[in-house]
C-alpha cells in the first residue's frame, strides 16, 4: 500500500479538522474530493509529517508519518494550494533550488530543473523572474518544483485553483500526464469534479473530515448489473407506459432512462419497443456520473472507506 | 503547449544528506539577502568606515609610541567606532527583517518544509544568513585593519594574532545575538518592515533606556541590559583594556549576552512549532 492510515485524526484546537481515518490507499492515481473545509489539505499535510496528528497512525511509502516524515518527503512531491513562490527568484533558479533542498547536487537539480519546466511549458519563461510570471505560470512552477527530484508520489493540492479555463485545461493535460505516462502515484485534491475524470483511478471523498467514498473510481460509478441505462427515439409516453404494464418503472437521468434490470431479462425492453414501434438507440450497464456519486455520497451516510 | 514527461537522465543520482540541503538553502538565502544593490553598498561603505578609522587609530598609537608596536589594547578604541555599530545595525535590519517575515509572507516557508528539512535546519540556516551578512562589517572589518596593521610594521604578529581572535570572537557573539533578534522579531510578523523596525527600535531603545537608568540610579547593573553595553564589557576584556570606572563585568556580559541568543532561538522554535506554520 502507498498510504495506510489508522484512525487518524486531526484537531486545530476545538475545531474538528479530519477523521478518524482507517484507510488503504493502493499505488495508482487518487481523488480527494471534497467541499471547501472537507479536510482535504489537512489530510495531504498529515501525510507529509508536515501536522502533528491528534490521534491515530499513518504510513506513506512505508514509513510513519510520526518518526519517519524526513524520509517521506525525500520520496513525495508537494504542491500546496496557495501560492508559495519566492519572487525574486527565476524560475529555473527556484526549481533547482526546491531540488537541491529535496537532496540533489547542484548539477543535477540545475539539470532536472530544465527538464521539468520543459515539461511543465515553461521553456522560453524559465529565466525570467517569479514576480513576472502570471498566475497559470506559477501554477505550473509550483508543479515543476512537486516532481524535480523524481518523487514517486505526488500530492498536489487544488492544482487548478484560480486558473483561467485555458489554463485549466493545460493544467490537466499536464496532470494526466504526469499521472498516466510517468508511473508516478498522484493525489489530486479538488473540489472541481471535473478535473477528476480522465486522470484518476481511484476515489477519495471527504466530507466534514469524514471519508465518505472511498474505492476504485470505475467501480464506485457502476451501479452494477441491476441497473439498466436505455436511451430511445420514439414515443417515450407509450414506451414508459408499456414499460409500466410490465412493472418496469423507468426514471430519466439526464438524457437516459435508468430502471431496474426486468425479471424476464432485457427482452422484455425489446418487446415493449417492437409493440410501440420505438428506436432503441442504447441498452447497457448504467453507470452514474461524478457528481451524482458525489451529491449522493455527501447527502447520505458512508458507502465502504472509514 | 509541448507535453512530454521529464526524461530524467539522471535518475539514479544519490541523494545528498541533511548538511548539504541546509547548506544550499543558506547559500542561495545568503545570495538573496545580499546581492540587491542595497545590501551591497551598505556593506561596502560600512567596511571603509570602519576599516580607515582602525588604521587610522592603531598608526596613531604607534606614533605616539614613537615607531615601537602597538599594543592589542589600541584595538578597542576602533571597536568603539560609532560607525560599526550603526551599519550592523542597518545591515541586521535591511537582512534580518525579512529572514524569516518573507517567507511567512510569501508562505514559502511551507514549500521549504515540504522537503526534507527540520524545522531547526531552516531556523539555523537563517540564522546563518543573518550571522555571515553581519560578519562582513562587525569581523571583517578587524580582520583587514588587523591584517593590514600587520603588514605594515604597526603590530607584532603576536598582538595581530590575540587581535584577530578577539575580532573574530566579538564579531561572533555580536552577529549571534542580532541573528537571534532578527529571527525572533522577524517570525512575529509577515511584514519585512515591521520586522526591521522592530530590531533598529529594540536595540536603540534598550541601550538608551539602559545608559539612562544607570545614571539616574548610580547603579552599573543596569547596563547589563544594554546588548552593546554588554559587548563593550567583554570587548574590553579581549582587548585588555583596565576597566576603571563603573562598567559591567565581563564575565556576566558575556552570560547575558549568551542567555539572549538562547532565549530568544528557543522562542522563535518552540513558537513556530507550535504554531504549526504550515496551516493558513
Amino acid at each position: 500500500m502507498f498510504i495506510e492510515t489508522s484512525a487518524l485524526a486531526k484537531d486545530y484546537g476545538q475545531v474538528h479538522a479530519l477523521g478518524p481515518l482507517s484507510l488503504e490507499i493502493p499505488a495508482g492515481s487518487l481523488a480527494l474530493v471534497g467541499p471547501n473545509g472537507a479536510g482535504k489539505t489537512t489530510f495531504l499535510r498529515l501525510l507529509m509529517g508536515l501536522l502533528v496528528p491528534t490521534e491515530g497512525t499513518a504510513r506513506v511509502l512505508d514509513h510513519d508519518v510520526l518518526s519517519e516524515s524526513l524520509r517521506i518527503r525525500e520520496k513525495v512531491g508537494y504542491m500546496p494550494e496557495h501560492d508559495c513562490l519566492i519572487p525574486e527568484m527565476t524560475g529555473v533558479g527556484f526549481v533547482a533550488f526546491m531540488g537541491r533542498l529535496s537532496g540533489l547536487p547542484a548539477a543535477v537539480a540545475l539539470s532536472r530543473a530544465h527538464d521539468v519546466l520543459q515539461f511543465v511549458g515553461l521553456r522560453e519563461e524559465r529565466y525570467r523572474r517569479i514576480s513576472e510570471y502570471s498566475l497559470g505560470m506559477r501554477q505550473r512552477v509550483k508543479l515543476a518544483q512537486a516532481i524535480v527530484h523524481d518523487p514517486p508520489l505526488c500530492l498536489l493540492d487544488e492544482p487548478t485553483a484560480g486558473l483561467d479555463p485555458m489554463g485549466r485545461v493545460e493544467m490537466l493535460q499536464l496532470l494526466r500526464a504526469l499521472a498516466l505516462q510517468t508511473g508516478k502515484t498522484v493525489v489530486l485534491s479538488t473540489h472541481l469534479l471535473e478535473d477528476v475524470e480522465g486522470i484518476c483511478e481511484n476515489l477519495l471523498v471527504l466530507d466534514g473530515g469524514r471519508a465518505v467514498v472511498h474505492g476504485p473510481l470505475r467501480q464506485l460509478l457502476s451501479l452494477g448489473d441491476s441497473t439498466l441505462a436505455l436511451r430511445i427515439k420514439g414515443d417515450h409516453a407509450r414506451f414508459l407506459a408499456g414499460l409500466a404494464a410490465r412493472g418496469v418503472t423507468a426514471e430519466l437521468v439526464g438524457e437516459e432512462y435508468r430502471l431496474p434490470r426486468p425479471e424476464g431479462g432485457e427482452r422484455v425492453i425489446f418487446e415493449v419497443a417492437q409493440e410501440t414501434r420505438t428506436q432503441i438507440r442504447y441498452l447497457g450497464r448504467s453507470v452514474q456520473s461524478l457528481e451524482e456519486l458525489f451529491l449522493n455520497s455527501v447527502q447520505h451516510p458512508p458507502r465502504g472507506g472509514a | 503547449m509541448a507535453i512530454s514527461p521529464p526524461r530524467y537522465a539522471l535518475q539514479e543520482a544519490n541523494r545528498l544528506g541533511r548538511r548539504d540541503r541546509v547548506w544550499a538553502l543558506f547559500v542561495t538565502n545568503l545570495r538573496l539577502r545580499i546581492g540587491s544593490p542595497l545590501p551591497v553598498a551598505l556593506i561596502v561603505v560600512g567596511l571603509i568606515s570602519t576599516v580607515l578609522p582602525l588604521l587610522f587609530t592603531v598608526a596613531l598609537n604607534q606614533a605616539i609610541g614613537r615607531g615601537s608596536t602597538v599594543e592589542l589594547s589600541a584595538f578597542y578604541e576602533p571597536y568603539t567606532n560609532f560607525l560599526l555599530v550603526l551599519f550592523i545595525l542597518l545591515l541586521a535590519a535591511l537582512v534580518g527583517g525579512g529572514i524569516v517575515a518573507d517567507d511567512l509572507g510569501t508562505k514559502s516557508i511551507s514549500l521549504y518544509l515540504s522537503r526534507p528539512i527540520t524545522l531547526l535546519d531552516y531556523l539555523s540556516a537563517k540564522g546563518a544568513v543573518v550571522v555571515a551578512a553581519l560578519s562582513f562589517i562587525a569581523i571583517l572589518p578587524g580582520f583587514l585593519g588587523v591584517v593590514v596593521a600587520y603588514v605594515l610594521g604597526y603590530v607584532s604578529a603576536g598582538v595581530a594574532l590575540e587581535a584577530l581572535g578577539a575580532y573574530l570572537g566579538l564579531g561572533l557573539l555580536l552577529t549571534m545575538t542580532f541573528a537571534a533578534l532578527a529571527l525572533f522579531l522577524s517570525s512575529l510578523t509577515d511584514r519585512r518592515a515591521w520586522a526591521s523596525a522592530g530590531i533598529l527600535a529594540i536595540f536603540l531603545i534598550d541601550d538608551v533606556v539602559a545608559d539612562a537608568l544607570a545614571g539616574i540610579y548610580q547603579n552599573v547593573s543596569w547596563l547589563y541590559a544594554s546588548v552593546w553595553e554588554d559587548q563593550l564589557a567583554v570587548a574590553r576584556d579581549l582587548f585588555g583594556v583596565a576597566n576603571t570606572g563603573p562598567h559591567p563585568d565581563p564575565l556576566t556580559a558575556l552570560l547575558v549576552l549568551v542567555i539572549v541568543i538562547i532565549a530568544l532561538s528557543a522562542v522563535t522554535y518552540f513558537r513556530l512549532e507550535r504554531m504549526e506554520l504550515v496551516t493558513e
